[in-house]
């Protein structure tokens, strides 16, 4: 019986020893494996190309004025950086803002704008209206100062460089769609392919290559507008001279990087 | 007695594992997300491109490209209509040319919410549905006044302000009055241009303008009498 | 002695026990409900494998769906069978005591049923507990709620092992020697059962207790942050959604805990007086809660059409007046709520079963809410609100849903069968 008694306990109290035990052991594992990551990473920086993100602070700007709604810009982005044609998926894209005469604003965007659009006459929804004004606003990633995005991932998978590019860390994305839906200007997707959280990067590896973002290379008519908010003598920094800016949605409290010289009143 | 001791004992083993724990715990919790962060950052970094710039193309077709930088599609990028080029910068791969009407009327075609001062036009009605190219050198779309009939101008023709466009078909010789000896040959190629009375009733492009003696006259007749190459 | 035979014969003596059970109604049900687990993990393995943007009826514009209202649906229920049967063993009030373990058990197996379904949504789970651990992000209500439900479940692992441990004290005690008929898992005879051993079993538990209240309450309370912080979507955006939570948690906990005692004593067995006192009073606790919550309901829809304010007002007309006011007024208000305070309301209907069909009621309406709660808020984000999107959810999230269900009640009946979830009395037969 004691035996018994002895033995039925002592391999609980094992048991429990024995967990405990791997939990004290490989509670300073993380630190550990940051100790070790840090060697991989000066390996990486000694190989890497010249490209120094704290010199720069990228920026964009956006003339409405000047937009014609062709798509090129989605149609190179689309090209550029790989992402699927589908129309779910996409990293910029065009909306067109039809106000009426009695104050209605509509907005449509077919397939993002990849393919242009059709004359307002050929649509159902805009057929039987009277037009005061109608104008193309081109969207994309705002790169926020303060970004909803990257608070909400669990696992600090998107971030902020040091030039002011959020970026996805695809090898640690976990899906969770949280960003997606934090996102205020619905500028993410998540990649059918990578199967993680994706969207506009500012072509992260044209700007530091010194090359422009594919879509502002495309713009036939010049309405998007990239440069250093560092350097005086910048594309952005003139616009923001010569004109006067607003910004999608202030009222988010997003502080974003992407500034449009005409905004229609109801802009989504 | 023993269980005094054996008591505090036990309390201070208690107390070093959940030291150890809260340190690992801590440890754990400060991120680790840096250097992730950075080397993620150089990896996207490092990603191929697919669009070259434009003047990348100036490296080998520098005629073409003079051409285009001084006309009114200067801010069109090359590959907007030739499509992504960095790959065709290492392999020369064939680029599409892409003359179709479609193409230009991504941009062209009348919408309302273009702006007043961007060109656009009804592309099929204006074009009938052939190639835009036929009168519009894409790397040099403008196309010149339309040249004046015969009668001699009361007052010198201005010089013109801007370099003449590259012609398509070879210049007219000028009007030699009063009647030709007979009808004067198609000096160019009949591709993409079945429809002469479109530049030779208005005199586009530097086409001679139909005399006054074929009123009335339609397309299918002139190839009765003009021979074509 | 060598302590695998005693294990060995503990295994015999489980097994004699086993096959000298009488069946009972549960049998019949068990292969259905292996049939709709079996579903729903086939399912799950085919969304992996084909890629869930090609069977789950999600999208851009909507990036969660049922699996995630589904997901908070066991969540509230097994938060709130913590919180109501807390009211027993951690702050002492007599007459819930009887929710003891079998209510600890049912918040186990809810919590892991949650934790498949929203697996099963996200794109790549198994990176969650390298990356959250490694590269957390403290300012992520995600990373809080992940981290404080596995925290909870710990201490509800715990409170239960220690409970059960203690409900076997006190059955070795009422009926002494070795491989007593009186409880459905037998010892090899040997438990110390002293008195004080049962004492440091209870005050253990108490303290698991209490540690899964307070990790319950901040670990659900964080879930309510995961939308209320997101000021993109004004029908979430704001402190009211993590206080809303734990009512909805205390609301579902009185009914599931209800509902379920009704049919395991209906179904399964004898249930006695006390049995039935405890039934009622759940249903009276069940109709505090049911007026708090329609309270704040009430005051949630009044302000959100109350003074024009864009982005809200479009987001709650959506549930009033939208594509989802059948699912709103009609489960949510209707089912969820009203009806079961009028059956509640009057003593007359307030017996066993009229408080075990407004529990059904209620866990309906309280499914159809937060499946609303979600669709609605996504769908008039700021960022979202142009597009017209088709949120019926797919055939593959439903039949993960109905897998998770057959799961949890597998698992309760199997856990009726093999654990002390129970009161023992005086009788000797098997105990429900």
């Amino acid at each position: 019986m004691n035996d018994k008694k002895v033995s039925r306990r002592h391999i609980l109290k094992l048991g429990a020893k024995g967990i405990i035990g791997i939990a004290i052991v490989s509670s300073p594992l993380p630190f550990l494996l940051r100790y070790l990551d840090k060697e991989s990473a000066k390996a990486n920086e000694l190989g890497s190309a010249l490209y120094d993100p704290a010199e720069h602070y990228w920026g964009f700007a956006v003339d409405t004025r000047k937009c014609i709604g062709c798509g090129r810009c989605v149609l190179a982005c689309k090209l550029e950086n790989h992402v699927p044609m589908e129309p779910e998926y996409f990293r910029t894209w065009v909306e067109r803002y039809v106000i009426s005469e009695d104050g209605d604003v509509l907005m449509d965007s077919p397939n993002a704008g990849i393919d242009g659009f059709q004359p307002l006459h050929q649509d159902a929804k805009y057929r039987d209206l009277e037009i005061r004004n109608s104008l193309f606003v081109p969207k994309l990633c705002n790169q926020c100062e303060n970004p909803p995005c990257v608070r909400v991932c669990p696992v600090s998978a998107t971030y902020t460089t040091k030039d002011g590019v959020i970026l996805v860390d695809e090898e640690r994305c976990i899906g969770c769609k949280y960003c997606l839906v934090a996102c205020p200007y619905g500028a993410r997707y998540l990649h059918p392919e990578t199967k993680v959280a994706d969207k506009c990067t500012w072509c992260y590896h044209r700007i530091s290559k010194g090359l422009q973002p594919a879509c502002v290379d495309a713009c036939p008519v010049g309405a998007r507008i990239f440069g250093d908010l560092r350097d005086r003598e910048s594309p952005v920094r003139k616009l923001l001279r010569e004109e006067l800016v607003q910004v999608l949605k202030p009222e988010q409290g997003t502080k974003p990087k992407v500034y449009y010289t005409e905004l229609p009143e109801g802009v989504k | 007695m023993e269980y005094g001791r054996k008591r505090s004992i036990a309390v201070g083993r208690v107390a070093a594992l959940g030291l150890v724990f809260l340190v690992g715990l801590t440890a754990g919790l400060v991120s680790c997300a840096p250097a992730y962060q950075a080397e993620s950052a150089k990896r996207i970094a490092g990603l191929g491109v697919e669009f070259a710039e434009s003047s990348r193309c100036q490296d080998c077709h520098l005629d073409r490209y003079d051409q285009w930088q001084q006309s009114k599609h200067q801010a069109v990028s090359c590959e907007d209509c030739h499509g992504p080029a960095q790959a065709h910068v290492k392999t020369r791969a064939k680029l599409a040319v892409d003359t179709s009407p479609e193409l230009c009327a991504i941009c062209h075609a009348k919408l309302v919410s273009r702006p007043g001062t961007f060109p656009q036009i009804d592309v099929q009605e204006h074009g009938k549905g052939l190639s835009c190219a036929a009168c519009h050198d894409p790397h040099s779309p403008g196309i010149a006044a339309p040249v004046q009939p015969a009668p001699v101008p009361t007052t010198p023709p201005p010089a013109p302000t801007q370099p003449a466009p590259v012609p398509t078909i070879p210049p007219p010789s000028p009007p030699v009055a009063p009647a030709p000896a007979g009808p004067p040959p198609v000096p160019h190629s009949l591709e993409g241009r079945g429809d002469c009375l479109m530049c030779h009733k208005g005199g586009i492009a530097g086409a001679s303008r139909v005399p006054q003696d074929h009123a009335g006259r339609t397309n299918e007749t002139c190839a009765a009498c003009h021979r074509g190459p | 002695m060598n302590p695998l035979h005693s294990f060995r014969a503990a295994g015999i003596a489980q097994l004699n026990k086993l096959n000298g059970l009488k069946p009972s109604p549960f049998e019949g049900w068990t292969a259905a409900l292996l049939a709709m687990t079996a579903l729903g993990v086939l399912v799950i393995v085919g969304a992996f494998v084909q890629g869930h943007e090609k069977v789950y009826n999600t999208s851009r514009w909507m990036p969660w769906g049922i699996l995630i209202s589904t997901y908070v649906f066991f969540v509230v229920s097994s938060t709130g069978m913590c919180l109501i049967s807390s009211l027993g063993h951690v702050f002492r009030v007599e007459r819930y005591e009887p929710l003891g373990r079998r209510a600890i058990f049912l918040a186990i197996i809810t919590l892991v049923a949650g934790f498949i379904v929203i697996a099963a949504e996200i794109e790549r789970p198994w990176r969650m507990f390298i990356w959250a651990v490694l590269t957390p992000n403290p300012s992520s209500a995600i990373w809080w709620m992940g981290t404080l439900y596995i925290l909870y479940l710990i201490f509800l692992i715990i409170e239960f092992l220690f409970l059960s441990g203690a409900e076997m004290v006190r059955r070795a005690r009422a009926f002494p020697g070795p491989g007593a008929k009186s409880h459905n898992l037998s010892m090899p005879g040997s438990l110390d059962a002293s008195e004080e051993r049962l004492r440091k079993y209870m005050k253990f538990a108490w303290l698991a207790g209490a540690g899964g209240v307070v990790s319950a309450v901040a670990a659900h309370s964080t879930l309510g942050a995961v939308f209320g912080f997101v000021k993109a979507a004004p029908l979430w955006y704001g402190p009211y959604m993590p206080i809303y939570f734990i009512l909805s948690a205390l609301v579902s906990g009185a009914a599931l805990l209800a509902l379920v005692i009704i049919l395991t004593y209906k179904l399964g067995g004898k249930g006695t007086s006390a049995v039935h006192e405890l039934i009622l009073d759940l249903g009276k606790l069940l109709l505090l809660f049911l007026g708090i919550f329609l309270f704040f309901t009430v005051w949630k829809m009044v302000s959100g059409v109350y003074g024009y304010l864009p982005g809200k007002l479009e987001a709650t007309e959506f549930l009033l007046k939208g594509p989802l006011a059948l699912g709103f007024w009609g489960f949510e208000i209707f089912l969820g709520l009203l009806v079961p305070l009028v059956i509640l309301l009057n003593p007359k209907t307030r017996t066993v079963s009229g408080v075990g069909i407004a529990s059904l009621l209620v866990m309906i309406g309280i499914f159809a809410a937060r499946y609303n709660f979600v669709v609605a808020g996504q769908l008039t984000s700021v960022a979202r609100e142009v597009y017209s999107v088709n949120f019926a959810p797919g055939s593959a999230e439903v039949s993960i849903v109905i897998g998770a269900f057959g799961l949890c009640t597998f698992f309760y009946i199997m856990g009726q069968k093999l654990l002390p979830l129970g009161e023992h009395t005086e009788s000797d037969q098997a105990v429900p």
